[in-house]
């Protein structure tokens, strides 16, 4: 199942005085089992990217294709669909249960009652939070992190061929974001995943691929170990490359002669310190 | 001087108090920049509103430059002295232009327009936004809207600013921007409070706080709390890659210092 956006663009207000082009001639295609990180700075249209992809958006030219079909309208109804996880996605969560707020999803996708716990169990077993001890409690009992997981869970439920998520670690504390990077890194066994942010260096070791958007044009779509070789290409997306990318590139300026860029700490210390005992 | 004394404070819900501090007692000086790290639900934000008295302690003092922030007479003195930033800076604009947005303050207070405008002057200046006056804030980066939420603060002349997260919607850019602009206001005398949780802000800080479950873990320079791996996991912190990056240069006799959490610092070393 491909989802395929081509020569798209978007421009909100169109018409206005306060038109705003969001996307110009955006191609792009995702593929199930791979984990693709969208990249670029505030306004480059990442998350306009993303509605666009789960047909939350109309393009104004180009197309939206699933396994060569046209799409028109949102796609988290149909299944295997595209389920999208917004920024702050606890602040939408409402029923008076964990367990029906997850089901919520699949029931209104048509499923029964009994097939949607169903799912909902299995979803929240997948973000790691035990149905029986958390599906009946009220999801304004829990903490950030369970919040956000549990938000999650409700995507996950209505068995989304393709996961996309919005920023989803923005304002956790570091275990809530290696639990929320774990889960996200595990959906890849049962979806497509695309992840938004922009925060480089959360996910770049856990994504396959890398697109850098800068201005709403796609500048690099690449795997992550290119990008990481070629990390002038973040500073042409208007972001400051990840600190240990860094650290490589001033070395390099500053006359250290690296033979490749690393992003594991232990890999870019033996470089980095191979490099500057080895002339002497 | 802001003296927090055996502060505890509890959240009332319907199941009853939830305690969220714990007996904390620490102080913010003018001219220094404390960090506060912890875990979410640990009591930074309670820390924070207690500081300018948004929220007032259940047990224990806060005082303000020898005001009590119970003292109802005075509360507009101490939310003058002391500044709140917060993490959406989109929440915080008001105005339709830069200048505007900055004016708000202090012509809501009625101060004088000439030493307004001075004001507001210094305070674009401060936070390097000078030269976009007349620009509408939502044509700005989020990295500089946070900065115009700061500018905003600082034009009511605050002798303390606390900033509760106010890099965590930024891109690395714009948070670095931010913590330039959060050292030159501490090299001008504004003492700083910030919450965060990344602990690569701490190496830049005189002074680091670490809350665990309304309770205070850690008080204590930089240096000790980044070079100690046992406390950094007790204060369920991760050392980010790059400080594993400085730890493993050390270990292999590369002269990295343990404060290093920035490529520069890193670099030095080599």
């Amino acid at each position: 199942m491909t989802l395929s956006l081509t020569g798209v663009d978007f421009t909100y207000g169109a018409g206005t005085a306060f038109a705003t082009r969001a996307l110009s001639d955006v191609d792009i295609t995702f593929s199930p089992g791979e984990v693709v990180l969208v990249l670029g700075a505030t306004g480059s249209g990442k998350s306009t990217l993303l509605r666009i992809a789960a047909g939350l958006l109309v393009p104004d030219a180009g197309s939206v294709t699933l396994d060569g079909r046209a799409v028109r309208g949102p796609l988290a109804v149909v299944r295997p669909g595209v389920g999208i996880v917004f920024q702050s996605p606890e602040m939408q969560l409402f029923a008076e249960s964990v367990a029906a707020d997850v089901a919520f999803g699949p029931r209104n996708q048509g499923l029964s009652e009994e097939d949607a716990i169903v799912e909902a169990r299995r979803a929240l077993d997948a973000v790691g939070l035990d149905p029986e001890e958390f599906g009946p409690r009220s999801p304004f009992s829990l903490s950030g992190g369970e919040a956000r997981r549990a938000a999650i869970a409700g995507v996950l439920a209505m068995a989304p061929g393709y996961l996309m998520l919005d920023e989803p670690t923005a304002g956790l504390d570091p275990s809530g974001r290696e639990s929320v990077r774990d889960i996200v890194t595990a959906a890849r066994e049962s979806a497509g995943v695309v992840v938004v942010t922009h925060d480089a260096e959360e996910f770049l070791g856990h994504a396959d691929r890398v697109v850098l958007l800068s201005e709403g044009r796609i500048i690099f779509d690449g795997r992550t170990e290119v990008l990481v070789q070629n990390p002038g290409r973040f500073t042409e997306a208007g972001l400051r490359a990840p600190e240990v990318l860094r650290a490589q590139m001033l070395a390099q300026d500053a006359g250290v002669a690296l033979p490749r860029f690393a992003l594991d700490p232990t890999e870019v210390a033996s470089l980095l310190a191979e490099a500057w005992s080895g002339p002497r | 001087m802001i003296e927090f004394i055996d502060v505890t404070f509890e959240y009332q819900s319907s199941g009853g108090s939830v305690p969220a501090l714990r007996g904390v007692s620490t102080t913010l000086s003018p001219g220094e920049l404390v960090t506060v790290l912890g875990p979410n639900g640990s009591g930074k934000s309670t820390l924070a509103r207690l500081a300018n008295g948004l929220l007032h302690p259940s047990g224990g003092r806060v005082i303000v430059e020898n005001i009590d922030t119970g003292d109802a007479e005075h509360i507009w003195d101490i939310r003058s002295r002391v500044g709140l930033v917060f993490q959406n800076p989109d929440n915080q604009i008001v105005a339709t232009t830069v200048v505007e947005d900055v004016a708000f303050g202090p012509e809501n207070l009625g101060i004088d327009p000439p030493l307004m405008r001075r004001r507001v002057a210094r305070a674009l200046e401060s936070v390097g936004l000078d030269g976009l006056e007349e620009r509408e804030p939502h044509t700005l980066s989020g990295g500089q809207k946070q900065r115009l939420a700061i500018a905003g603060t600082l034009a009511l002349d605050p002798a303390y600013l606390v900033l509760d997260e106010p890099t965590a919607m930024l891109d690395l850019q714009g948070r670095s921007d931010v913590l330039d602009v959060l050292a030159t206001l501490r090299d001008r005398g504004t003492g700083i409070m910030h919450i965060t949780h990344h602990l690569a802000d701490a190496a830049a800080a005189d002074r680091v706080l670490v809350l665990v479950a309304g309770s205070i873990v850690y008080d204590g320079v930089p240096e000790r709390l980044l070079g100690d791996e046992d406390m950094l996991a007790r204060c369920g912190l991760t050392v980010p890659p790059i400080g594993r990056l400085a730890a493993e240069l050390r270990a292999s006799g590369v002269p990295v210092p343990p404060d290093a959490l920035t490529a520069e610092s890193v670099v030095a070393g080599l």
